[in-house]
């Protein structure tokens, strides 16, 4: 029975945008993409929140690390096309030596400095991608870099569309499972940190850190391993938004973004897979039916009275305190989350 | 030594308006141990009700001074409901929450009314009417204009009024008394509720003086401009000592200096290669390095934990 | 009381002040093998802060602490706790929202190695060294008398049992000297008289035990050594009998002119 459901599943995901783009086009597919964007970050973040209760505020700051990662080394900007297999691990490896760049002075912090100094970090890195584009041209500046190779593995160029006997494999569909490659990973990952010795110690020290210091956890390399974690994950996002999209700049990684992708871990659930996984499939799936608003209002107004990007934002806004309010453990909550916050 | 003297002045003025709203943020962290994320929205309500006010007058033909002063008149009261609002809806029921709990409805309130701002008075810049007439003096090549005097006057003013409510008056006892230990202060016949409520209010009065200078002084507002402002005024507070007045006015004085100084300097010094686009970057690693080198601050102490 | 074999523990003259207070004024203190020693003194004595030193919550202004013939290192406590000092504490801190089994587990955390890639790639090593780890915590649960418990959450265990489980978690950490900060507060007699046991029972496993207690009574039946703190003041060490008679443990405890 499981196991049907299991099969059930796994059919349902790899169905989904073949389905999705023949009734709905590519459009929808797209917004599934960037959906299972959204889930690979928020599952990083998971780790540094959830797992080792950081609040981290600038976690955006590695998804862009590995973005311009990715599109330094493979686009005409230096003329360099490095392969996908080179550059996915090394965005993620180069984030992750952010993470531990911003965790090693900072790890010592109480909680709301740290929020506040992540913070600061994520805005840091955005003003140097936005600036290091004179004297010397690195970034390329508010323009960004564009022209990015797209994703290919091997000889399989994802930006192509492959026809496979009756189904037609339209780029969007491909980037689909590549990415759902990269969440189930990040899923797997995940669930086997949190029941692992490793995820036992973040548990502890975001119980009581000096309770767990004193059985002998070294907090601070642990804090940073959660931190080189999550960013690591953010990295690999990084990298694969960039070859998806074929140009990055400065703008996709305003604060806005790490509020969003921590909304989503808080609304789904800290601490607890499914729910982040859920937090980011609805906040990524439903602003887009928000955007709906805009023409409505011209129909029935005249005129667009609420512009529909605002109220996404205060969508998210409102949905953080409302959360916090009334389900402080989020939708699908953690179990250890539902004690700390209602008891037995 | 002119370009040091000008941009020491021009510092000032933008350091006297830090301290007011790094006065906001160390109350209420004094208090409750929070930061208030939300507490630089409040002062881009502010700003950009008073520069609504101020567009609605500025036809009338009445004095600058005056007019300016109406505007005040509104958005002081207005900020301080947001400041009462805030503190009851966001914070008060999440006192005996996780400490991650009141950090995030923080957030979500600062962006919440962001957005809310932004529907109101759009997302455009709004330019400060010309109602004032600003002279300039030259002080031996140094430009000092009678907006940055009065700024710095009307902060050093309130300031020094801020200090005396807090240290000679009853309520000020009782708030000294809620910030060192609200259980304590409780029992002793404080209304601590009360307290707090109150802190929220007044540093949101000054929160909304800060906007009307700052709108004044650049010239604009826009539903964005208290995010950059709020950061810039925690870190002052954090530089002098979080929960510490005093504190909270140097440290604002101070990065006004610093920042305008790195402004100024910064090209110079590195050949070109940074420039003055990175100030915004400067008041980040000030917070950094003075979090990781010497968290209490200039003028703070905090006991540790006990354990 | 001479004896050939080095002490456990020696720590010589340590200082510690909170601002202008000082609540360690040069503590020096020695600890038998496999002994159980207690150190009593009156409320603010500073016997808290001397634990907080001792397993490195705490830097000290001045002293250090030989701990099995080498310097302890100071202020790094989860070295403290792999060179086989544990502790409890006074005001109790569990991991609250884990379970009683988790709890015990993480104490294990310092003797067990398995990193980020064992944990993802679920290697042989690891599930062997998981299974153990679990294994020792149930062991350790049935020790201490709560493994009918260990699915429960920490925090919504009775009092007395938390105490057991804190005893639990450090002993899950191997230490040679386990540090119990009041471990019998709050116990009524019959609590304390199995609370005495289990100690025996752990001294008897060879381990030495530093415990801090107010009950003058229990603590002089139990311990083999007894040292007096008093206004952060080493005022008196020895035997229990020793130390009972002392005068200015007397006058410390009852006040001048009761001597
Ligand atoms: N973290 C701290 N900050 C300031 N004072 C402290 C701290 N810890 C302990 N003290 C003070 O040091 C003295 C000794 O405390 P403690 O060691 O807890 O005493 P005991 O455990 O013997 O009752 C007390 O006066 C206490 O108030
Ligand atoms: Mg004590």
């Amino acid at each position: 029975m499981k196991r049907l459901l299991w099969a059930a599943a796994a059919l349902t995901l790899l169905a989904l945008p073949l389905f999705t783009d023949a009734t709905l086009g590519h459009g929808w597919v797209r917004i599934l993409d960037f959906a299972l964007l959204y889930v690979l970050l928020a599952l990083g973040l998971n780790i540094v929140v959830g797992y080792a209760g950081l609040l981290d505020l600038g976690y955006v700051a590695f998804f862009a690390v590995g973005a311009y990662c990715y599109a330094l080394l493979s686009s005409p900007q230096f003329n360099l096309h490095w392969p996908l297999w080179v550059l996915l691990p090394l965005g993620a490896m180069v984030a992750a030596c952010f993470g531990v760049l911003l965790g090693t002075p900072t790890l010592r912090l109480r909680g709301d400095y740290l929020a506040i100094v992540t913070l600061g970090f994520g805005e840091i890195i955005r003003i140097f991608l936005n600036n290091l584009g004179a004297p010397v041209n690195i970034t390329n500046g508010p323009q960004g870099v564009s022209g990015i190779d797209s994703l290919s593995v091997g000889s399989y160029n994802l930006g192509q569309t492959h026809g496979w006997g009756f189904f037609e494999f339209v780029p969007v569909v491909n980037a689909y499972y590549l990415f759902l490659i990269g969440v189930l990973l990040a899923i797997v990952f995940s669930h086997r940190l949190e029941r692992s010795r490793i995820g036992r110690a973040w548990a502890a020290i975001r119980e009581d850190e000096i309770a767990a210091a004193s059985m002998g956890i070294n907090t601070r390399n642990l804090k940073l391993l959660a931190f080189a974690m999550g960013a690591s994950m953010g990295g690999l996002s990084g990298g694969l938004f960039a070859g998806f999209q074929g140009f990055v700049s400065p703008e996709s990684f305003t604060l806005m973004e790490s509020v969003m992708i921590l909304c989503m871990v808080v609304l789904g659930g800290m601490g607890n897979i499914a729910g982040v996984v859920l937090g980011a499939v609805l906040l990524s799936v439903l602003p887009e039916a928000l955007r709906a608003a805009g023409p409505l209002q011209q129909e029935w107004l005249g005129r667009v009275v609420l512009d529909p990007s605002n109220l996404r934002l205060l969508m998210f806004g409102c949905a953080l305190v409302l959360m916090m309010l009334l389900r402080p453990e989020g939708l699908l909550p953690a179990r250890a989350r539902q004690r700390e916050l209602h008891g037995e | 030594m002119e370009t040091f003297l000008q941009q020491l002045v021009n510092g000032l003025t933008l350091g006297s308006i830090y301290a007011l709203v790094a006065l906001g943020y160390t109350m209420v962290y004094g208090i409750l141990e929070l930061i208030n994320f939300a507490h630089g929205e409040v002062v881009m309500v502010g700003a950009l009700v008073a520069l609504s006010v101020i567009g609605a007058l500025s036809h009338l033909g009445l004095p600058g001074p005056v007019v300016l002063l109406l505007g005040l008149t509104v958005a002081a009261p207005v900020c301080m409901a947001l400041g009462f609002v805030i503190e009851r809806v966001a914070y008060r029921p999440l006192r005996r929450a996780p400490k991650l709990a009141p950090l995030i409805t923080a957030i979500g309130l600062s962006i919440s009314l962001q957005q809310i701002a932004a529907l109101i008075w759009g997302r455009n810049y709004i330019s400060f009417p010309a109602v004032l007439s600003i002279d300039s003096y030259n002080l031996g090549g140094v430009i000092i204009t009678s907006l940055q005097l009065t700024i710095m006057g009307l902060a050093a003013l309130i300031m020094a009024g801020l200090l005396m409510l807090v240290q000679k008056t009853s309520l000020g006892r009782a708030m000294r008394a809620t910030a060192q230990n609200p259980a304590v202060a409780q029992l002793m016949g404080v209304n601590t509720d009360q307290i707090i409520s109150f802190t929220f209010v007044i540093g949101s009065a000054l929160a909304a003086v800060a906007g009307v200078m700052v709108a004044a002084y650049y010239s604009v507002g826009n539903y964005t401009m208290g995010f950059m402002l709020g950061l810039k005024a925690f870190t002052a507070a954090v530089l002098g000592g979080i929960g510490h007045l005093k504190g909270a006015m140097l440290g604002g004085l101070l990065l006004g200096v610093v920042e305008a100084l790195a402004a100024g300097y910064m090209g110079d010094f590195t050949g070109g290669v940074f420039g003055s686009n990175y100030k915004d970057v400067f008041a980040f690693l000030v917070l950094i390095a003075v979090l990781v080198f010497h968290p209490n601050g200039l003028l703070g102490s905090r006991a540790r934990e006990k354990v | 009381m001479s004896s050939v074999v080095k002490p456990l523990l020696q720590a010589f003259d340590i200082h510690k002040s909170f601002g202008g207070l000082k609540a360690l004024g040069g503590v020096s203190l020695s600890l038998e093998q496999a002994s159980i020693t207690g150190l009593i003194g009156p409320n603010g004595a500073g016997k808290t802060t001397f634990f907080n030193v001792l397993t490195g919550i705490y830097k000290p202004d001045a002293g250090h602490t030989e701990f099995r013939g080498q310097t302890l290192p100071a202020g790094l406590p989860h070295l403290v706790a792999a060179r086989g000092i544990a502790r409890t504490f006074q005001n109790i801190r569990l991991f609250a929202n884990m379970t009683v089994l988790e709890n015990v587990m993480v104490g294990r955390h310092v003797r067990t190695s398995a990193g980020v890639l064992g944990a993802i790639f679920k290697t042989a090593a690891t599930r062997r060294e998981e299974m153990a780890i679990r294994a020792r915590a149930h062991e350790l649960l049935k020790y201490v008398g709560i493994d009918a418990r260990s699915h429960h959450v920490a925090g919504t265990l009775s009092y007395g049992d938390q105490r057991r489980l804190e005893i639990a978690r450090a002993l899950a950490t191997d230490p040679f000297l386990l540090a119990l900060d009041e471990p019998a507060a709050g116990m009524n007699a019959s609590e304390r008289a199995q609370l005495g046991e289990l100690i025996l029972r752990i001294r008897e496993d060879g381990r030495a035990i530093l415990l801090i207690e107010h009950d003058v009574k229990w603590i002089m039946r139990l311990c083999d050594f007894v040292t007096v703190l008093d206004y952060g003041l080493c005022i008196a060490e020895g035997s229990p009998l020793e130390v009972q008679n002392d005068p200015r443990v007397i006058e410390a405890y009852l006040g001048v002119g009761a001597a």
